[in-house]
C-alpha cells in the first residue's frame, strides 16, 4: 500500500467517525477526528517546497495546444487522435520532464504541458518531428553509458568520458547529437522495472528505413501483445548481420547479447540473442519482434501504426502556446500568495469583529479549512496553478459564508426564546439546509465548468469543487462540534455571547402579535437578563407610524411596549 | 391593523416596478454598448484578449534600456514587419520594466530567431538564473472554440440550476433564480463592454463561477421564504417576502462581504491574470447580491401573487388600507 492509499483510508475513516459522532452528539470525538485530519494534512504539506506541485504558470514551463488535422485538412477521427496522443506521450517522455501532461481536449485538440522545461524551443521541435526508429547494439562500445536512473546522471557519466560540453548541452536539449543518442527505457509498472537512461553511440546499427511493414500481434509463448516487423531485402541482410555478430560475441564471452529497438529516443524493446541456440548461428533471417513487458493491445497497435507510417497520423498545428520563464512564474506565485494571505486575514478579522466569540470559533475553522484544503491538494495531487490559487482564495469566502448563515440562524433561534445550547443544535440543523442548497449549486456549475472548459479554468473549477466540499467539513462539522463542546460550559449560555441583545424578540411575535412566542420570550428574558429595558416614549413614537393601521389600538401598544423598543433599535442598526 | 404589524422599514416588494426599471436600464446600457461597439454584432462588442485572437505575444525585459523606437527598429529589421510593440511597466507580472511584442503567429524557429535577435541586441534580463521572457501563441480556431464551449457550459449550468431549484423549492422559485442569473450574466458582460476591459479565458471561468456563487444570497432568502410561507399564511405574499428579506439582510450582507474581501485582495494585489478573475467576480458578486433581493424575490412574488389564495390576501390588504 502506498502512502497515499493509507492517507485516503485514514481520512475516510476519520470523516466517517466524525459524521457519526456529530449525529450522536459526541462532540469530543469529532474534535479528535479533526485533529487527526489536520495532522494528516500537515504531514502532506511540510515541507511545502517539496510536496506542493506547481503548474507551469507558477514554476515556468511550456504549454502547447495543438489542433490536429488529417493530411487532407479534415477533422481527425478519435482513433487517430488517440494514436497521436500515444506517440506524443512517448516523445515527451524522452524529454525527461517530470509531471508532463498530455491530454485530448475537445474533438480535435491535444494539450501538452511541460512544467519546468528549460529549453522550450527545442522541446517543440522534438514533439513535432517525424518518428525515428533505430536499432542499437548493446555492447560497451555502442553504449558508453547506462543503465543509470536519471538523465542528469547519464549526461554526467558521458561528460567524464571526455565528451565536449557543447555536445552534452545539445544532447540534453534535443536527445540526439552528431555522435550520441540519449535513450530512456520507460518505467515498466507491470514487471516493476524502474525508468533507466542510456547513452548510445551514433550511428545506429540499423534505422527504420530497413522496416518494410509492421503489424500488431501476440507473442506465441506468453500470449502478450507484441509488434512484428518485416524487413526490406536490404534490411533483412542488415538484421542478419547484426544478429549474427551478436550471436558470435555471445558465444565468445559466454554471455547472451542484447540489442535495443529505439523509437524516438525511447527504448521499446531489448531482445536477447540466445548463443546456446545453434540455429541462430547465421543470424536471424526472418522479421523482428518488439515485446515490451507491459504493452497493451492498444499500445501495440499504435506502435505498429507508427512503424508503418514513420510519422504522426495527423498534422499538428499549434493553436495556443504559452511559455513562462521560471522567474515570472515565481513572481506571480508570490503575488497570488500575498493576496491570498491578506484576503484570509481580512476575513478572519471581519468574522472576529462582527461575531466576537462565535467569530473566534469560525476563524479557527477557517484556518483548519486552509490546512485541510492544502493537504488534500498535495495528496491527490492537484497541480497548483494561478487560477487554482484564485479558486482557493474565493473558497475562503464561501467557507466563511457557511458560518455566517449558521451563526445568524443560531441568533434567530435565541431570539425565538431558545436556550443557547438548543439554539446551537437547531441552528445547525436549519442552517445546514441553506448551506447545502447554496453549495450544491456552486458545485453543479463548477462541474459544468470542469467538463467544458479548457486547461486553465479547469484547475479553477477543480479547486472550487474541492474547496466547497472541504468547507462543508470544517464550517459545519467542526464548528458544530466546537460549539457543542463549549455549550457544555455554563459561561457559554448567555445570549449576549451570540451577539443577541437583551430584549430582542421573535419576528413572528412582533409581526403577528402571537402570544405563544412572546410567552417563551418572557420566560427567557426574565431568567437570563432580568427585565427588558422599558420602552422610551421617543422610541415608540419613532416606530409607531411605520405601518399606518397598527398605530391606532392603544391596548396593543401597552402590551408590546418593551418589544417595540428593541425592534426599533434593530431597525436603526440594519438601516 | 387586521393582518400584521410591519416591523421592517422598507417595502421591497411594493416597489417591484422600480427594481425592474433599474435593472432594465443597466442591462439596456450594456446591450447598447455591445451593439454599438460591435458595429451591430453584439459578439464583437467586447475587447477580447490575445487568447481569442490569432497571434504571438512576447513579454520581455532587457538588461540595457533601449527606447521603444529602437526595439521597433530591431524587430522590424529582423524581418518581423507586422509587430505591434508597446512598453510595459510590469513584464507579465514580474515587476520588471520591459516590452510587449505582438506579432502574427510565429513558428518555433521564428520564435527562436526573434528571441536571439533581441538577446543579441539588448541582452534579455535574467533573474534567478532564468530570462525574463514569456511567450504566448494562439491559432485562429482557439478563440472560437473557447467561446462556443463556454456558451454550451452556460446553457447547461442554467438548466441544471433550473432543475435543482425546482426540485428543492418550486418551479416559481426556479424562474426567479434563473431570472436573477441571466440578469447577472448580462450585467457582467455589459460592464465588460462598457469599461472595455480585456476578456480572457480567466474572465470566462469567473463568469461561470458567478453563475453558481451569485445564487448564494438568493438561496438564503428563498430558504427563509420557504420557511415563512406556512408561518405567515395570512398576510399578503409580498409582505411575507419583505419580512424574509428583512430577516436575512444581515447574513446576505455578511456573506457578500466575506467573499468580497478576498476578491478585492485579488483585484488589488493579485497581479495580471488574477486581476482579470477578480474583476469579473467582483461585478458578478455585487450584481448577485443585488439581484437576490431585487430580481429573484420580486419575480417570485409576481408569480405567487397570481395564485388565487394570495390574490385574495393582497386584495383584502389593499381594501383594508383604503
Amino acid at each position: 500500500m502506498t502512502e497515499q492509499t493509507i492517507t485516503y483510508i485514514i481520512a475516510a475513516v476519520a470523516i466517517a467517525i466524525a459524521v457519526w459522532a456529530v449525529l450522536r452528539k459526541k462532540n469530543w470525538v469529532v474534535m479528535v477526528m479533526m485533529v487527526v485530519l489536520v495532522a494528516v494534512s500537515l504531514y502532506w504539506i511540510i515541507p511545502p517546497s517539496a510536496k506542493t506541485r506547481l503548474g507551469l504558470d507558477l514554476q515556468g514551463g511550456l504549454e502547447v495546444v495543438y489542433t490536429a488535422k488529417t493530411s487532407d485538412g479534415k477533422a481527425p477521427s478519435q482513433k487517430q487522435l488517440d494514436q497521436t496522443v500515444a506517440i506524443l506521450d512517448r516523445r515527451v517522455n524522452g524529454l525527461g520532464v517530470t509531471e508532463s501532461q498530455i491530454q485530448k481536449q475537445g474533438s480535435d485538440q491535444i494539450a501538452i504541458a511541460l512544467p519546468g522545461i528549460k529549453d522550450p524551443e527545442k522541446a517543440l521541435s522534438v514533439i513535432g518531428k517525424t518518428a525515428q526508429l533505430e536499432f542499437f547494439k548493446d555492447d560497451p562500445a555502442s553504449r558508453p553509458v547506462g543503465p543509470v536512473e536519471s538523465k542528469e546522471e547519464a549526461l554526467k557519466q558521458l561528460r567524464r568520458e571526455g565528451v565536449s560540453k557543447a555536445e552534452i548541452a545539445q544532447l540534453e536539449a534535443e536527445g540526439t547529437s552528431d555522435d550520441y543518442s540519449l535513450i530512456v527505457s520507460p518505467e515498466d509498472t507491470v514487471n516493476g522495472v524502474p525508468e533507466a537512461w542510456y547513452v548510445y553511440k551514433r550511428p545506429p546499427a540499423m534505422t527504420g528505413g530497413a522496416v518494410k511493414s509492421a503489424r500488431a500481434g501476440f507473442d506465441g509463448q506468453t500470449g502478450k501483445p507484441n509488434v512484428l516487423m518485416e524487413f526490406t531485402s536490404d534490411g533483412t541482410k542488415q538484421f542478419q548481420d547484426v544478429t549474427r555478430e551478436l550471436y558470435r560475441t555471445g558465444l565468445l564471452k559466454q554471455t547472451p547479447q542484447t540489442f535495443a529497438i529505439v523509437l524516438d529516443n525511447v527504448m521499446e524493446s531489448d531482445p536477447m540473442i540466445d548463443y546456446t541456440d545453434p540455429t541462430l548461428r547465421d543470424g536471424i533471417s526472418g522479421g523482428a519482434e518488439i515485446s515490451g513487458g507491459s504493452m497493451s493491445v492498444q499500445e501495440s497497435k499504435d506502435l505498429a501504426f507508427v512503424l508503418n507510417t514513420g510519422a504522426l497520423p495527423v498534422k499538428l498545428e499549434p493553436s495556443y502556446q504559452q511559455q513562462v520563464s521560471a522567474t515570472l512564474g515565481k513572481d506571480s506565485m508570490n503575488q497570488a500568495l500575498i493576496a491570498g494571505l491578506i484576503g484570509l486575514g481580512l476575513v478572519l478579522i471581519y468574522m472576529l469583529v462582527y461575531y466576537r466569540f462565535l467569530g473566534l470559533v469560525a476563524d479557527l475553522a477557517l484556518i483548519v479549512y486552509a490546512i485541510l484544503l492544502w493537504g488534500l491538494f498535495n495528496l491527490i495531487p492537484v497541480t497548483l496553478t494561478l487560477p487554482g490559487i484564485a479558486g482557493m482564495i474565493l473558497t475562503i469566502g464561501v467557507a466563511a459564508d457557511a458560518n455566517v448563515v449558521i451563526f445568524e440562524r443560531i441568533k434567530d433561534e435565541v431570539r425565538r426564546g431558545k436556550t443557547v445550547r438548543s439554539a446551537v443544535s437547531s441552528g445547525y440543523a436549519r442552517g445546514f439546509q441553506t448551506i447545502l442548497d447554496a453549495n450544491v449549486l456552486i458545485i453543479l456549475t463548477a462541474l459544468v465548468l470542469f467538463f467544458f472548459a479548457t486547461a486553465q479554468p479547469k484547475g479553477f473549477a477543480l479547486t472550487l469543487i474541492l474547496g466547497v466540499l472541504v468547507s462543508m467539513l470544517t464550517a459545519v462539522l467542526f464548528t458544530r462540534a466546537m460549539l457543542g463542546v463549549l455549550a457544555g460550559f455554563a459561561f457559554f449560555n448567555r445570549p449576549s455571547l451570540m451577539g443577541v441583545k437583551a430584549g430582542q424578540v421573535d419576528i413572528e411575535t412582533a409581526v403577528m402579535g402571537d402570544s405563544r412566542a412572546s410567552a417563551s420570550r418572557r420566560r427567557r428574558s426574565a431568567g437570563a437578563q432580568g427585565s427588558a429595558p422599558a420602552g422610551k416614549p421617543a422610541a415608540s413614537a419613532e416606530l409607531a407610524p411605520a405601518d399606518g393601521p397598527s398605530a391606532g389600538t392603544g391596548g396593543g401598544q401597552k402590551k408590546t411596549g418593551g418589544r417595540r423598543t428593541s425592534t426599533s433599535r434593530k431597525r436603526k442598526k440594519r438601516r | 391593523m387586521k393582518y400584521f404589524r410591519r416591523i421592517y422599514s422598507f417595502d421591497y416588494m411594493g416597489h417591484k416596478s422600480w427594481w425592474f426599471t433599474i435593472s432594465a436600464i443597466v442591462i439596456a446600457a450594456g446591450l447598447i454598448s455591445l451593439f454599438v461597439k460591435g458595429g451591430g454584432n453584439p459578439v464583437d462588442g467586447l475587447h477580447y484578449g490575445l487568447e481569442f485572437k490569432e497571434g504571438t505575444r512576447i513579454a520581455v525585459a532587457f538588461e540595457q534600456s533601449p527606447s521603444l523606437a529602437e526595439v521597433r527598429e530591431t524587430v522590424a529589421s529582423a524581418g518581423f514587419d507586422n509587430a505591434q510593440i508597446q512598453e510595459t511597466p510590469n513584464v507579465a507580472g514580474s515587476g520588471a520594466e520591459g516590452f510587449q511584442i505582438q506579432t502574427p503567429v510565429l513558428t518555433p524557429p521564428q520564435q527562436e530567431e526573434l528571441k536571439t535577435t533581441l538577446d543579441e541586441a539588448y541582452t534579455i534580463a535574467a533573474s534567478g538564473g532564468t530570462q525574463v521572457f514569456a511567450l504566448e501563441t494562439v491559432g485562429a480556431t482557439f478563440g472560437r472554440q473557447v467561446v462556443s464551449s463556454s456558451l454550451k457550459a452556460v446553457a447547461l449550468a442554467l438548466l441544471l440550476i433550473l432543475i435543482y431549484v425546482t426540485f428543492r423549492f418550486q418551479w416559481r422559485f426556479a424562474v426567479g433564480a434563473i431570472s436573477a442569473e441571466i440578469h447577472d450574466l448580462i450585467i457582467v458582460i455589459g460592464v465588460y463592454s462598457l469599461t472595455g476591459r480585456e476578456v480572457t479565458t480567466a474572465t470566462i471561468a469567473a463568469v461561470l463561477t458567478i453563475l453558481g456563487y451569485s445564487l448564494y444570497d438568493t438561496v438564503i432568502i428563498y430558504d427563509r421564504i420557504r420557511e415563512n410561507e406556512p408561518r405567515f399564511n395570512r398576510i399578503p405574499y409580498g409582505d411575507m417576502v419583505n419580512l424574509s428579506i428583512w430577516e436575512t439582510l444581515t447574513r446576505s450582507l455578511n456573506t457578500t462581504l466575506t467573499t468580497l474581501l478576498p476578491v478585492l485582495c485579488l483585484l488589488f494585489f493579485g497581479g495580471g491574470t488574477l486581476e482579470d478573475f477578480a474583476f469579473a467576480l467582483l461585478v458578478g458578486i455585487l450584481s448577485g447580491a443585488y439581484s437576490s433581493i431585487f430580481v429573484a424575490s420580486p419575480v417570485l412574488t409576481l408569480l405567487k401573487e397570481r395564485e388565487p389564495q394570495y390574490k385574495k390576501l393582497k386584495a383584502a390588504a389593499r381594501a383594508d388600507q383604503a
